[in-house]
């Protein structure tokens, strides 16, 4: 499923915030417009799809998002929004007036929500407020920045406000030739350990995971792995072209990767013409290094599929400032970042 | 024809569900710049639209775009109107040629007299030449399509 940015501000300065290279080198204004959301909306029908998530910065702060999720549904689309949910409240009062709730409409929220213990209070309350009107839409969702995270707080709103059963859980990725705060590699580890620590509390909670783009395989022992398949969705390690539309009609395979040869949707023809594109770069990628460890080559697991190996944007930071000694196409990337 | 009136000077959330709910056939709006999105989000709905190009000034530039996209748009959408009379408009009459030629009306060297047929002529801007130009080629368009295809959801 694409991502169609909504706009590009946002409410919040997260630490490890993998948009803000791509926030910081575009117009933080740019909107997207009726007659661009009908393109893409179009685009999209003509290709079979009927899925669109709609993402920031914060895409609730775009001044006709409920119009525009209102349309969205009205043309058969099932819609999922990004959201940090820390909106002011009259703006969440505005939202709740528009939206609906009705849990058989195919309108849901991923809440992306960061511990309250590193946010201020303010924020805290304007996330709990969302979750009181719109919780039975919202899912939780996680971006895992630092090894000593804390997920009780998770269990908490997930019960008190009747969130849906299921984490999507991020690794905040680097981003190449700039600074975010992120996992390092050698840190990754020691993250899945503390992941697992919290394997009760999911199983009590009937909390499921589902894990996003970037996990290893081997990040976690045979043993972990087990206790993981009990409290998961179906187990993925993939790392493949997200598909983010910006409010300008640029396509990048995703975030991290934003500076990597952006192309516009107008040069594609269809949905499948563009996934091939932004595979094809991300094969070239991974034609250089398999993987984010040097074992990744040799793998099993990635020669099976089982396992992409990690991160392209890991890859590229560690190519980043090696001599030009890549594939060509591969060195023209590395200069743009 | 609408049962009865839709308030479209509200927000879209607002009246996207009214009209749908009044399973409205046709919509019609004057051809002022913030009704051209109007008229594009409603086309797209699969709800026909009636552009009065009498009422105000017009952005041809924008009319323009709004035409590309009922031409050409990816996806099957309700017509609207006046362009599809315009592109189904027949060849100019002999009196408009003498206008034209004998006369030597103002308009005799634009290339988009064969769509506008110097109606315009009061309104005439290079923007304006643009648009029926667009006309002239959604017609050729056409022609080429099989069927003549026009974009009904």
């Amino acid at each position: 499923m694409a991502n169609l940015l909504l706009t590009r501000r946002c409410v919040r300065t997260c630490p490890y915030c993998f948009a803000r290279d791509h926030m910081s080198t575009n117009d933080l204004h740019a909107e997207v417009s009726w007659e661009d959301l009908i393109y893409v909306v179009d685009f999209f029908e003509s290709s079979g799809e009927k899925r669109l998530s709609l993402l920031g910065g914060e895409p609730l702060l775009h001044r006709h998002f409920p119009d525009m999720v209102l349309y969205l549904l009205q043309r058969g689309f099932q819609v999922t929004v990004f959201t940090s949910a820390a909106i002011p409240q009259e703006l969440t009062d505005s939202l709740r007036h528009f939206l609906p709730t009705d849990p058989e409409i195919p309108l849901d929220f991923v809440c992306n929500l960061n511990e309250p213990t590193l946010s201020p209070k303010k924020e805290n309350e304007c996330v709990e407020y969302f979750l009181e009107q719109f919780g039975t839409k919202c899912g939780p969702g996680f971006n895992i920045y630092r090894p000593d995270f804390d997920l009780t707080f998770l269990f908490d709103l997930v019960n008190r406000y009747g969130l849906k059963r299921h984490l999507r859980l991020g690794l905040a990725a680097p981003i190449p030739g700039a600074d975010n705060q992120c996992l390092s590699i050698s840190s990754i580890r020691p993250a899945m350990k503390r992941l697992l620590s919290f394997s009760e509390d999911f199983a009590r909670n009937r909390l499921q995971i589902g894990l996003d783009c970037g996990f290893t395989l081997c990040s976690f022992t045979d043993e972990e792995l087990g206790k993981l398949f009990k409290i998961s969705s179906p187990l993925n390690f993939g790392c493949g072209p997200a598909i983010d539309i910006g409010p300008d009609m640029m396509v990048w395979s995703c975030f991290p990767l934003s500076r990597l040869a952006p192309r516009s949707l107008y040069e594609f023809s269809s949905l499948e013409e563009l996934l091939d594109h932004f595979r094809s770069q991300m094969n070239d990628i991974r034609a250089e290094a398999g993987g984010i460890h040097y074992e990744c080559d040799e793998c099993q697991q990635r020669e099976i599929k089982r396992c992409e190996g990690g991160c392209a944007a890991h890859i590229l930071k560690a190519m980043k400032d090696e001599p030009f000694i890549r594939l060509p196409e591969i060195n023209k990337c590395l200069q743009n970042l | 024809m609408l049962a009865k009136p839709v308030d479209l000077f509200c927000r879209p959330a607002e009246w996207i569900p009214q009209l749908m709910n009044l399973q409205a056939e046709t919509v019609s709006l004057p051809a002022t710049e913030e009704n051209l999105t109007k008229a594009r989000i409603v086309a797209s709905l699969g709800v026909r639209v009636t552009l009065d190009l009498s009422l105000g000034t017009i952005d041809w530039e924008a009319l323009r775009e709004l035409l590309v996209y009922a031409v050409y748009g990816r996806c099957s959408h309700a017509i609207i109107e006046p362009f599809e009379t315009m592109i189904e408009q027949p060849p100019p009459q002999q009196e408009a040629l003498n206008e034209r030629f004998i006369n030597r009306d103002s308009c005799i060297n634009c290339p988009g007299w064969r769509a506008c047929y110097g109606e315009w002529k009061e309104q005439c801007t290079s923007q304006c030449r643009d648009f029926f130009t667009e006309i002239i080629d959604a017609r050729l368009y056409r022609q080429k399509q099989p069927g003549g295809a026009v974009c009904r959801p």
